[in-house]
Formats: structure tokens, C-alpha cells, sequence
């Protein structure tokens, strides 16, 4: 995996945690918002590993809720565990985006 | 919270829903998963979870390939490894359980023919060799109904998973003369072995079959709301 992906795949789950933490949200509404968000040269499905592998480590848990009629959806919700990552993640990404900035844009 | 069959039911209907497209490289990744190794409950989860994403984003105009990409085996790949393994436990204890069912009704077999046979034996009378099989069994006969168990879950699961996926999906004769083929090799090699082992016999009345039916089926309830 490249160096972009992998990085690509460590922001997307911070913000899908941020997402997730917002409201309970299912798959598919994920892949939408970050899609209407600008996340670029994503397919859909390729949020589902990262769902799974959030799952695994204890960051989020989903139950299938049945209706009537319509679909049955996945929920995700944040776990206590989780809600510590995205605090992190927060801060980490606040000071990587000012050091980005200083770099980028040296006069401003 | 939804069960397994609920959830396979579920989906037998939702996915009817799909385009023809849509359908067959859907199916392509059920069979993978479902004939992976990963825990049924969590498979299942993910497959109507796909499904669902699927349905809605065909219902918006959009193809299964930009959903989920050219290649549904690398998708399923990417996916199973995120997936939790079956540990070591659960294996033994899904292979304990089931060569424990097998054994209790091998007794409940015994106790019930027995005792039918002991009441037809109030008007008719029996010969020595019916007798002495329904008062004895051959203790053998609880080793290699273990062991053809045993045998039985490492075939289905390592060689026959995906062939039973996809018999439960078409039951087509050429995969059910394949399936029962294989089986049918596994019981002749089982038969071959039986016969070149001499008997062993233990008494056993018929009675006591019976009461270790019922509490070897007292068991089994326990243990299977205990398996993955």
C-alpha cells in the first residue's frame, strides 16, 4: 500500500469517527458524506474494511436495526475507546495542518 | 437483535431486488465470504450491510463496479481480512459439540429401538442375535462416530464450504451429484475401517441408553447457545 493511501485511510478514520460521533450513522451515509465531503479516488465499498477494522479494535460498534418495511441498517455508534481516538486525532491533525500551513504558505 | 437464519432469510428476499448485474457479482461475493472462515453472525452482518449499500446505490443510478470496484474477490479479500478469525476454542468447541450431539443420539437410537423392540418381544419371540444387540454396543461404535464427525466438519469446512454455499444457492444436479459423490466416498471409507475393527462390546440396557440420552440431551441444549 502506498504511502498516500495508507495516510488517506488513517484521516478517513478520523473523520468518519468525528462522523459517527456527530449522530449514529450506517455504511452507507458514511461513504455519502465523505464523497460530498471531497474525499477523492475512493470507491464506496472501501469503507466497509475500515468499518470492520474500527470495530475490531474497540473504536465503534454497530447494531443491524429492523423495520417494518425498509432496509435493516447498520448504526455505529462511538465507544468510550473511540471517542479518546478521535480526541487525538483531533489534536494531531490540528498541528500537522498548522505545520502544513507554516510550509506551505511561509509569509502568511 | 436478528439471528443468523433471520438474517439469511432476510437477504434471500432483499437481494432479488438487485439488478441482474448487480445480482450475480453480489452472489459472487457471498460465496466468498460465506465460505470463508470467518464467524457466521459477523459474515452475515456484513453481507446484508453490502447488500442494503448496494440496493440504495443501484436505486441512485449507480453501477455495482463504481460501488465496489472491477474485481469482487479483491473487495472480499480486503473485507475478510478485517474480519475477526474463528479462534481455536470456538473450533473445539463447535467439533465437542457436535460429536457430542452425534453420540446422544446414537444412544436415544439404541434406546428407542431397543425398548420397541423389547415391547414386540412381549408376543414374538426373538432371536439370540437381536438380544444381545439391543442389550450390548459396540463400544467401537462411539470412536467412529466421533471420528467420522470430526472428519466430517474438517471436510465441509476446508474442502466443502464453498460447494454447500453454493448448493444452498442453486441446487443444481451436477452440484448435488458432486456433494453427495464426496460424501459418499467419506462413508465408504468409514465403512472399510469398521469392518476391519473386531467388536467391542459393553452392556448397555436400552434403559440406560435412554437416561443417558436424555441427559446427554439436556447437554446438547446447554452447549449449542454456547457455539459461534
Amino acid at each position: 500500500m502506498s504511502t498516500y493511501s495508507q495516510m488517506l485511510k488513517g484521516i478517513m478514520e478520523g473523520c468518519i469517527l468525528e462522523m459517527i460521533n456527530q449522530k449514529e450513522r450506517y455504511g452507507y451515509e458514511l461513504s455519502q458524506k465523505l464523497s460530498q465531503h471531497g474525499f477523492p479516488h475512493i470507491s464506496e465499498g472501501s469503507i466497509y474494511p475500515l468499518l470492520l477494522r474500527m470495530q475490531k479494535e474497540g473504536l465503534i460498534e454497530g447494531s443491524l436495526i429492523p423495520s417494518q418495511s425498509g432496509p435493516r441498517r447498520k448504526y455505529y455508534r462511538l465507544t468510550q475507546k473511540g471517542e479518546k481516538t478521535l480526541a487525538e486525532f483531533t489534536h494531531q491533525w490540528d498541528a500537522l495542518k498548522r505545520a502544513v500551513d507554516n510550509v506551505l504558505e511561509p509569509n502568511t | 437483535m436478528m439471528t443468523v437464519q433471520e438474517m439469511i432469510e432476510w437477504n434471500n428476499a432483499r437481494r432479488k431486488t438487485l439488478s441482474d448485474e448487480g445480482l450475480s457479482y453480489y452472489e459472487e461475493m457471498l460465496v466468498y465470504i460465506r465460505s470463508s472462515w470467518v464467524p457466521e453472525k459477523q459474515g452475515e452482518e456484513l453481507l446484508l450491510e453490502i447488500l442494503e449499500h448496494l440496493i440504495e446505490a443501484e436505486g441512485e443510478g449507480r453501477s455495482v463496479d463504481e460501488v465496489f470496484g472491477d474485481h469482487p474477490e479483491v473487495f472480499c479479500k480486503e473485507t475478510i481480512a478485517a474480519l475477526p478469525k474463528r479462534s481455536l476454542g470456538s473450533w473445539v468447541m463447535l467439533i465437542g459439540t457436535t460429536i457430542w450431539t452425534s453420540l446422544t443420539w446414537m444412544l436415544g437410537i439404541h434406546a428407542g429401538l431397543g425398548i420397541l423392540i423389547m415391547i414386540v418381544g412381549q408376543w414374538v419371540s426373538l432371536s439370540p442375535n437381536i438380544k444381545n444387540a439391543i442389550s450390548n454396543i459396540n463400544a467401537w461404535s462411539f470412536i467412529e462416530i466421533a471420528f467420522l464427525v470430526f472428519i466430517s466438519i474438517v471436510i465441509i469446512f476446508m474442502v466443502l464450504k464453498k460447494e454447500i454455499v453454493l448448493l444452498e444457492m442453486e441446487s443444481s444436479v451436477k452440484n448435488k451429484i458432486k456433494f453427495s459423490g464426496i460424501l459418499l466416498m467419506v462413508w465408504l471409507l468409514f465403512y472399510s475401517v469398521h469392518q476391519m475393527l473386531p467388536p467391542v462390546t459393553i452392556p448397555m440396557s436400552p434403559w440406560i441408553s435412554g437416561a443417558l440420552f436424555i441427559l446427554g440431551w439436556l447437554g446438547q441444549r446447554w452447549l449449542w447457545g454456547r457455539v459461534e
